[in-house]
């Protein structure tokens, strides 16, 4: 009766064949009445030296391993490596995250210490061989494998609820068609079917509908690139995305911002004519206007210590503020001269920056006395602004300092030259 | 400027408060106010009302809104009740609470904001560079000298200005608050015309071709009919045009009235030598101080002075031989009273038996008449103790008495001076203008002139009569019989609605002007910043009615001061040497406004002679020890948070813990508890309180340490057209707190007798930030258990044993070491190494003895550091954020209690349990050991909060921005307070004191750029600018010659909660107490 | 053949029993599940209001103030951590102890594990102010700030001790999982349900029961097991920790690991119960949940009953015998203070209803257990209460001192937490087995081992 059983599957599936598809012929499937059966039967299949052959069952029966000779699992040392390595990568993480890349004191306490580390240190360890034991599993099981032979068994359903089977593969060295059913049925099979499966063209390629789900989702994923792409390389007239502006942008009013409290839309005040701020008493006329009772001050005033140091830091303010217009040397011939002529500005006007070493001009800097040079420099003269809202008095009479300085040197003779350091000049 | 004109103004703001508005009612009704309401809002009840009344009488809408705020229920919900259905503060941030989200109101896009440079920047102008400057501020004809911090010409921080003889250095809460004034919004714009009261447009222009009109027209009158009622004040200036006035106009009248008027130490004065004087306390150089009802740091025009000279006092160090020891009499605690040695609570009526007796005790002769109140042991005892310490230390002792009492107490109390040889410590200086009349006398002759119809045109040059005019006066009422009232004034208030004209006053920030210190020194009030919502002065405003309109302000200030200091400043043009005469002029004029004040133009001091007088004699209940109730004694107090309400729109000061009570966004009848008692009243319950005929609504408080029988009410509260914080009915905004003012009768103005309570069934929740008196017993206990190991606190003779240390009393070793400071650095108690600090280690300590807890110095730091306020429905739920608080605490009984106040803010722990805890690290240790605060790093997982031992830790629980219109264009002003250097924190983060961290690093930059090692002193902390007495003091303690090293090496040093080893950079010093011997 | 034939008939009507729930057509679910699911469902919903209100509004909805950083925000995150561990407990420790008895309730007991610590995780990430910001910068992500993570800081502990506990709980269910759905997976196929086939048969991965397949899945389950029993111990260790390590009088206790490990055990058999129970009657699991296993249960909640009634009493003493007082006053405080309702809940709940179970008609009256069962939840939810408000409401500085005042957005989402819990529970009992079959027919092994020689 099995054997016209046999039959009956066999037609039943070269009914099925279509054209272009081939029937490959997997292994025997024999079925047993209970474990007992499956164990007893195992272990004759086990004898008989076969290899490529497996039991299956609702559940993990007792004492299959043994009777199938199945060797234990490496899993366990993987397992074990993977918590090593959790450890390790927790200790390695606090150490550089707080110890060392980002070293900040808290409350005190030292930077690293074992004892505040055990906490997470043992629950990496934990999640790391979790993980290695979850997929080592399914990796050793050479799982997922959604698609199998044995499923297009009809039979084989029950294997997940009652029933225990045993397949043969053909591929096994002492697999004989005849002989292995022979030995399956022996070994007390209610029922021994044969395995096959028809490949065709149909069945290989991708089902429509998950086609078109797989072809959906990419597409889906896509799109979030694809809008990046089109920012990043597009320009827009319209700030950027920014989501959450919690202290990015203040209720208060930074210098120079906004305001539309005031008519000019300032938020900055310039203080009320006739108001007196802390430290703008400027009593001292000397110093702060270069006047010594009414006239221009010859002197420089005290406050500032005549020194090369002194003269060197009114240097650095004249390359600043001067050169533009008076040129390095202070003979009106800047840049902004220059450029003024090479545009023909002449022509039109253009006053040239006053010469400040030339003794023989008609408007004699060398002459005038501190007090007037800091004067013009305050408040400007000619076409020349005034400064005094971009310098301290102090750098402005730095500033007389250095000029005084380069006059000199301008115009100075043999007899300025210390004895000693003449001879160097020839 | 944004919608000028009244009608934009009117549209822009009833359109968004429509939904909350109805919301809010639908929230009184809901939470169980007895019988429903049927109107929508307030405000279509107070329009109906009005309507009814034909647009003229006002008494049909009050009434209907009275009926309205008497069934007022508590400001708050049941327990599950949803925390954001609140009232004011929902109508006021409503919206922004429901905007602000993960998103905030960006949009979900970058802001974009604009830089806009100056082409030309000024001299001595650079942007994000503060500048200081010296100006002044007058409150109740009291001037201070202050010094202005401007962020780029807007004015962010006000202090005292340290150079002047009587202010100096700190400051008190009003001065510190009246910057937030500056930039609210509610202040008015637009000058305001009604007819009855209906609203007609008007304008400057208009308003000044009425000044003409008028002057024309009492110009040919003689001043007939015309009348000026001026807030209290002392500018030179004022007074010169005030007299030019009456030049101009003989039979005008110029009045003057002050709610908490102190004329009744003129009176007495007049009584005791025949003339006005004025009372300077000499307290550096007292021994004994007696305050009688005197709050002598609280509300005294000179507090701060006196305040600086009674701390030089107390400290046991510096003068351990001259420390003085204060006596304070008073019904309700003061100030004064909390920093007291020996307080005795007494009614404010009994003051006069009590110091008869003290002065038959001083002459040793004739006994006293007979007052069954002084019968009392204890009484006696302290009486005696008192007595005795005055006469062991005459000529050093000082009796002061407060403005409460009346005038014939203040004779008596000269004349006990004049017995006591104080002429030293109590000095009589001449009182400006000595002849004019009474305030309340003043303001009562003019009620009545109004009524008579003599008065057709009344300017009224600030102040709120309306208001705050006795009771029985019905000012408003008499203000309808004046053909033109002109009301000058800061906002549109109950006396301009009342007017025929409202003038917007310019802040005294913002215009020029000039005021008297109480010891008479004339102070310059120079503008910071240009009028903001174009208002104008006191001055500005004269001189259109002098005819001097197109005379700037300016000059008229100039020539008063050059006048004051004795300076010629002629006209450059006329004649010989005019020129240099008038360089030298300008010189002075710079000077003086660079100082802020015209040196030695103080009063001249007196030596008058005390002339014989009686005193009246005692009435029935003074005669009384026990009273029943109907003749109960009301005392009308200062209000702490307002003053006399002016103050009522200020949220910073409405939400500072009033010093004593703890109470925010209130005022309530503080009743002792033995009296409570006996009137089986309960804390928070409502009363009626009935005082000849008038009746007031109001909820209990049951007061430790209030004299008994005595009901003390704080006036200035309830105001009904204060703006959008302090209460504005015809918006539905419910008034903050309860209007004392509707008791107060021109007789009896500062203390009222009779006074009759009735409990009524309603509750009422105050909103507190310390809660203890109404505590369960265990909490008390623990409390009591407590209080000597947090407030430390030692009598001078125990100091005064060599080798005291505070720390002795600690309870083990251990905590005896860690709680002082220099040997907790030297022994390291921790199971690691501690990280060292060699850099800047900065410190501070704050001095318990010093201490008077005035609260300045709680708004000083909420100014510099944008603190938020969050309203009284999240202050009940103990989300206040001030970074300092006051921790005030009784000890023993509670009739008669001891006070014990504790500032405290961020410790600064060393090994700060804080950090420890915060997973992201949003807040670690700097350098410089302090404990900073990374706000852009902070998730809000407030683990800080709960492990900070001191709970000095704030959560922004919500969005406390709390003008909704903050983004709205009415109050884009209030965005120029914020300090440009400090983050303003967003919902969701932790924030704490810093030690104005951005005030160290201004110094160290500077230090740098200077190439000088920051000195010690340099850097301050607002609180410590703020402290009149100088309790605080902050520097680097790595430094050894600093204040701050050496007050940590006092043996009073000791820090708080040290046992847990936090290590706090902050440490007290113990207050040390100078008890009579004999009082213990 | 007889016994062969009984067997596979037994393992049959294993299948088809639990399968049945999963099978069984629309119109044959309970009327009480779909009851249930529709409450549950609406107060998930009520959650998910309530958060997003939460997120645009800030926390300053619930009633936690500047003296309570915490409230119930933490006190729910706690409780609900508890409840997972009777799961995980089930699972993996009575797995090693070879409990037969566990296998009938272990797989729904894991699933509550798993939601559990889903409900749980809400809260430690809502209750921050910037959630936005909380749900990345706890992660030890680079930055372009480069700055990390404060390892100091027990909530970062938490953050990976409840994250390792979530994925590890997932995976061990998973991995129990896959047999029984290969079950399902092959029912549906013989009936030619080809979607639900397809879609199970992709969660089964292809399982086909190999003898070798068993042996390395028996291995891997069993080293979850081993695995997950320390982790279940550490996890409420861990959690209290936040309160341990901090320093608030009440909270600064070293007795916290353990004390609270029994608690959780504690409820969340009781919470299992409580699930299991009903679940029972509704869908005819008599025979599988049986009556001495629910028995076996109720002895469990004695005994770690009276573990945590013995917690409490040392907690006292010690506050009593250490000295330091002001530990001392917050423990009078609170039994005797303001909250001592709360307190006296605890105690009542935790400590004197469990001891009911001593006597059996207790221990097998359905009622009388889901009942005491709920009792005891509330109990447990009140203990994490006391420890958090009550202690933070009277710490150090008596001027902090406050009375905690919830509001109705708290209840709102203690209420929705539950609502998410359930409505996920009961989807679950819907689709998947609700009881292991194979581990069921493992233990039943002997029974029916039919005709084998073999020992």
């Amino acid at each position: 009766m099995a054997s016209d059983e046999l039959d009956n599957e066999v037609t039943a599936e070269s009914d099925m064949l279509l054209p272009g598809s081939e029937t490959v012929f997997y292994g025997l499937l024999a079925e047993y009445d209970s474990p007992g059966a499956l164990l007893q039967a195992a272990e004759q299949v086990r004898d008989a030296g076969y290899e490529k052959w497996d039991c299956h069952a609702p559940y993990p029966v007792h004492g299959l391993d043994p009777a199938m000779g199945i060797r234990s699992t490496i899993l366990p040392v993987l397992v074990f490596a993977g918590g090593i390595t959790g450890t390790a990568t927790a200790i390695l993480m606090q150490w550089w995250m707080n110890a060392r890349a980002w070293q900040w004191v808290a409350s005190g306490k030292p930077y690293f210490s074992v004892a505040q580390q055990i906490p997470i240190a043992f629950e990496l360890t934990v999640l790391f061989s979790a993980f290695t034991a979850f997929w080592g599993m399914w990796f050793l099981n050479k799982l997922p494998q959604v698609w199998h032979p044995l499923f297009r068994k009809k039979r084989f359903l029950k294997a997940s609820s009652n029933g225990f089977f045993i397949s043969v593969e053909s591929q096994d060295p002492s697999f004989r068609r005849a002989d292995t059913e022979k030995l399956l049925r022996e070994a007390g099979a209610v029922a021994v079917e044969e395995v096959s499966y028809t490949t065709s063209p149909e069945q290989r390629n991708v089902p429509r509908p998950l086609l078109g789900f797989i072809l959906l989702t990419t597409v889906l994923a896509l799109v979030p690139f694809a809008f990046i792409a089109k920012y990043r390389t597009t320009h827009s007239d319209k700030p950027h995305f920014y989501i959450v502006g919690d202290m990015d942008f203040q209720q208060k009013r930074r210098p120079q911002s906004e305001s539309d409290v005031f008519a000019d839309s300032r938020a900055d005040r310039v203080g009320v004519a006739g108001t007196v701020a802390r430290g703008e008493l400027k009593e001292d006329d000397h110093f702060y206007r270069g006047l010594v009772d009414g006239e221009w001050a010859t002197t420089f005033p005290p406050q500032l210590e005549i020194s090369e140091r002194r003269m060197r830091e009114g240097e650095e303010r004249f390359q600043i503020y001067c050169t533009p217009c008076h040129g390095q040397a202070a003979a009106g011939n800047g840049m902004i001269h220059q450029r003024a002529m090479a545009v023909g500005a002449g022509a039109t006007g253009w006053v040239q920056p006053l010469n400040l070493v030339d003794t023989t001009a008609q408007l004699n800097v060398v002459r005038q006395p501190h007090g007037q040079i800091f004067n013009t420099i305050s408040n400007g003269i000619r076409t020349m602004p005034g400064y005094k809202s971009q310098i301290p008095e102090m750098d402005r009479w730095k500033i007389v300092l250095y000029l005084r300085a380069i006059q000199r040197s301008r115009n100075a003779s043999i007899e300025d030259v210390p004895p000693s350091k003449r001879p160097a000049l020839r | 400027m944004p919608s000028l004109d009244p009608k934009n103004k009117t549209r822009d703001e009833s359109a968004p408060n429509e939904s909350v508005r109805n919301e809010s009612v639908r929230n009184e009704s809901a939470s169980g106010s007895g019988t429903a309401t049927h109107w929508r809002s307030l405000s279509d009840l107070v329009a109906q009302a009005e309507a009814a009344a034909d647009g003229t009488g006002d008494g049909g809408g009050d009434a209907a809104v009275d009926a309205y705020l008497e069934q007022r229920i508590p400001d708050h919900d049941e327990l599950f009740g949803d925390p954001l259905s609140r009232r004011r503060f929902m109508q006021i941030m409503g919206a922004s609470v429901a905007l602000s989200g993960a998103a905030g109101l960006t949009g979900c896009r970058w802001e974009e904001d604009h830089i806009i440079p100056e082409s030309q920047r000024p001299e001595d102008y650079v942007p994000g560079v503060p500048k200081k400057y010296a100006t002044s501020m007058s409150l109740g004809g009291a001037g201070y000298g202050l010094l202005v911090t401007a962020y780029d010409g807007r004015p962010i921080k006000v202090d005292g200005n340290p150079d002047h003889p009587n202010t100096g250095r700190g400051s008190t809460s009003f001065v510190q608050a009246s910057l937030l004034e500056l930039y609210d919004p509610d202040r008015s714009r637009v000058v305001e015309r009604r007819r009855g009261r209906k609203p007609l447009p008007a304008n400057w222009s208009d308003f000044d071709d009425a000044a003409v009109a008028w002057t024309q027209q009492h110009s040919a009158t003689k001043g007939q009919g015309l009348r000026v009622l001026s807030e209290a004040t002392t500018s030179p200036t004022i007074l010169a045009l005030r007299d030019e006035l009456l030049r101009l106009y003989p039979q005008a009248r110029w009045h003057e009235y002050e709610p908490l008027s102190r004329d009744n130490e003129r009176a007495g004065t007049r009584i005791a030598f025949g003339r006005a004087l004025r009372v300077q306390l000499q307290l550096a150089e007292a021994r004994i101080i007696a305050a009688f009802d005197a709050d002598l740091f609280g509300d005294h025009p000179d507090c701060l002075r006196l305040a600086r000279d009674f701390a030089t006092g107390r400290d046991p160090d510096e003068n351990p031989t001259g420390m003085n020891r204060l006596y304070a009499v008073e019904s309700g605690y003061s100030v004064t009273g909390g920093s007291a040695d020996h307080r005795l609570p007494l009614r404010s009526e009994l003051i006069k038996p009590f110091l008869m007796a003290l002065e038959a005790k001083l002459q040793g002769g004739s006994p006293p008449p007979a007052s069954k109140a002084l019968a009392d042991a204890k009484l006696q005892k302290f009486l005696s103790a008192l007595a005795g310490d005055l006469i062991q230390n005459r000529g050093r002792s000082v009796i002061a008495v407060g403005p409460t009492q009346p005038p014939e107490v203040h004779a008596l109390v000269a004349r006990l001076n004049g017995l006591l040889g104080n002429s030293d410590t109590v000095v009589y200086t001449a009182e400006p203008d000595p002849d004019r009349p009474h305030h309340n006398d003043d303001i009562v002759q003019l009620a009545s002139d109004m009524r008579k119809g003599a008065v057709d045109t009344l300017l009224i040059l600030g102040g709120n009569p309306a208001y705050d005019a006795p009771a029985d006066l019905d000012f408003a009422g008499a203000l309808d019989q004046v053909d033109n009232s002109i009301h000058l004034s800061v906002y549109s208030d109950e006396t301009s609605q009342a007017c025929n004209w409202h003038v917007p006053r310019a802040h005294y920030l913002e215009a020029w002007g000039d005021t008297r210190t109480h010891d008479g020194t004339v102070t310059i009030a120079q503008p910071i910043v240009e009028p903001i919502f174009g208002g104008r002065s006191a001055i500005d405003v004269l001189k259109q009615f002098v005819g001097r309109g197109e005379e700037p302000a300016e000059h008229l200030v100039r020539a008063q001061i050059l006048g004051a200091m004795g300076v010629t400043d002629p006209r450059p043009s006329e004649g010989e040497g005019a020129q240099e005469a008038h360089s030298r002029a300008d010189t002075a004029w710079r000077r003086a406004l660079h100082d802020g004040f015209a040196p030695r133009t103080a009063f001249a001091t007196e030596k008058p002679q005390v002339q014989p007088f009686t005193l009246a004699p005692l009435t029935p209940t003074q005669g009384e020890a026990r009273l029943k109730n109907g003749s109960l004694e009301v005392v009308f107090t200062v209000n702490t948070s307002t003053y006399d309400g002016r103050f009522a729109n200020n949220a910073w000061l409405q939400e500072v813990p009033d010093f004593l009570t703890k109470m925010t966004w209130d005022n309530a009848a503080l009743i002792s508890p033995r009296t409570a008692a006996d009137l089986g009243v309960k804390h928070e319950q409502m009363l009626e309180i009935t005082l000849d005929g008038r009746a007031l609504k109001v909820v209990a408080y049951v007061m430790p340490g209030q004299a008994p029988f005595s009901i003390a009410l704080a006036v200035g509260q309830g105001r009904r057209r204060a703006g959008r914080v302090g209460g504005l009915v015809e918006e539905g905004i419910v008034p903050v707190g309860f209007d004392a003012y509707r008791l107060r009768s021109s007789k009896a103005p500062m203390v009222a007798s009779g006074g009759n309570v009735r409990g009524l069934r309603d509750k009422y929740r105050l909103s507190l930030t310390v809660d203890h008196y109404n505590m369960d017993k265990i909490g008390q206990d623990g409390i009591a258990q407590r209080i000597p190991d947090l407030v430390r606190e030692a009598t001078l003779e125990d100091y005064k044993k060599p080798g005291y240390d505070i720390n002795e009393e600690a309870h083990s070793e251990d905590i005896a070491i860690l709680s002082n400071p220099t040997k907790a650095d030297r022994a390291n108690r921790s199971l690691f190494k501690e990280p060292r600090y060699d850099g800047y280690k900065w410190g501070m300590t704050t001095d318990l003895s010093k201490c008077t807890g005035c609260n300045a110095c709680i708004i000083a730091c909420q100014a510099e550091n944008n603190i938020p306020v969050v309203g009284k429905e999240q202050v009940w739920r103990n989300r206040e954020m001030h970074w300092l608080r006051i921790d005030r605490y009784f000890q023993g009984d509670p009739d008669d209690p001891r006070i014990a106040h504790q500032p405290v803010l961020c410790q600064q722990c060393e090994n700060a349990p804080c950090e420890q805890v915060c997973p992201v690290g949003a807040t670690l240790h700097s350098e410089e050991g302090l404990n900073d605060m990374a706000y852009n790093r902070c998730v809000g997982t407030r683990y800080c909060l709960n492990n900070c031992p001191y709970r000095v830790r704030r959560f922004n629980f919500l969005r406390w921005d709390w003008y909704k219109e903050m983004d709205e264009p009415r109050a884009q002003v209030r965005k120029l307070l914020f300090n440009p250097d400090v983050t303003v924190r967003s919902r969701g983060v932790m924030e704490k004191c810093t030690f104005c961290v951005q005030r160290i690093q201004n110094a160290k930059i500077q230090a740098k750029n200077n190439r000088v090692p920051i000195e010690d002193g340099v850097i301050t902390t607002a609180c410590q600018d703020a402290c009149p007495t100088g309790a605080i003091v902050f520097g680097d303690l790595n430094d050894r010659r600093s204040r701050v090293a050496a007050l940590h090496a006092r043996p009073r040093a000791y820090a708080m909660l040290a046992e847990l080893n936090a290590r706090p950079r902050n440490v007290f010093l113990a207050r040390i107490r100078n008890p009579h011997p004999e009082l213990g | 053949m007889s016994s062969a034939a009984e067997a596979s008939k037994f393992f049959q009507g294993v299948t088809d029993t639990v399968c049945d729930i999963v099978e069984r057509p629309w119109r044959r679910m309970p009327k009480a599940w779909y009851i249930a699911l529709a409450i549950s469902s609406c107060a998930a919903g009520l959650l998910l209001v309530a958060l997003t209100y939460l997120v645009f509004t800030g926390i300053g909805i619930w009633g936690n103030n500047n003296s309570e950083g915490w409230a119930w925000d933490i006190t729910n995150f706690v409780f609900w951590i508890g409840i997972g561990h009777a799961g995980t407990l089930i699972s993996a420790i009575l797995f090693l102890m070879r409990q037969k008895w566990r296998t009938s309730i272990n797989r729904a007991a894991e699933a509550m594990t798993i939601f559990a610590v889903m409900t749980a995780g809400i809260f430690p990430l809502f209750h921050t102010g910037r959630p936005w910001f909380a749900v990345y910068w706890l992660l030890p992500l680079p930055n372009d700030m480069s700055v990390w993570p404060q390892f100091r800081s027990p909530l970062m502990w938490d953050v990976f001790a409840v994250s390792t506990y979530l994925t590890v709980s997932v995976l061990f269910w998973y991995v129990g999982l896959v047999p029984d759905v290969a079950t399902l997976r092959d029912r549906f196929a013989e009936r030619g349900q080809k979607l639900r086939a397809a879609i199970y048969g992709v969660l089964a991965m292809g399982w086909r029961g190999s003898g070798r397949q068993w042996h390395r899945f028996e291995k891997a389950y069993l080293i979850l097991a081993a695995l997950s029993t320390p982790l279940v111990l550490s996890v409420h260790s861990v959690v209290s920790f936040d309160f341990a390590v901090g320093q608030a009088p009440g909270w600064h206790t070293t007795i916290f690991p353990p004390y609270f490990v029994a608690g959780a055990i504690f409820s969340g058999f009781a919470m299992v119960l409580t699930l299991m129970i009903p679940a029972r009657y509704l869908f005819g699991l008599k025979d599988i949940v049986r009556a001495d296993h629910i028995e076996a249960m109720c002895k469990i909640i004695l005994a770690t009953g009276m573990m945590v009634g013995f917690s409490y009493a040392t907690e006292y003493f010690i506050a009593w015998y250490g000295g330091n007082p002001y530990e001392r006053f917050t423990f009078f405080n609170r039994a005797f203070g303001p909250f001592w309702w709360s307190a006296w809940i605890m105690m009542t709940c935790n400590v004197v209803v469990p001891q009911a179970f001593w006597f059996k008609w207790c221990r097998t009256n359905p009622f009388v257990i889901v009942f005491l069962c709920l009792l005891v939840n509330v109990g447990m939810w009140f203990e994490r209460f006391v420890i958090i408000c009550t202690s933070l409401t009277r710490t150090w500085t008596p001027s902090s001192w406050h009375y905690f005042k919830p509001t109705i957005w708290d209840g709102f989402t203690l209420i929705g937490s539950f609502g998410l819990f359930f409505t996920l529970f009961l989807i679950f009992l819907r689709f998947l087995p609700a009881v292991a079959m194979f581990e069921v027919k493992v233990a039943s092994e002997h029974h029916h081992a039919g005709g084998s020689g073999h020992h």
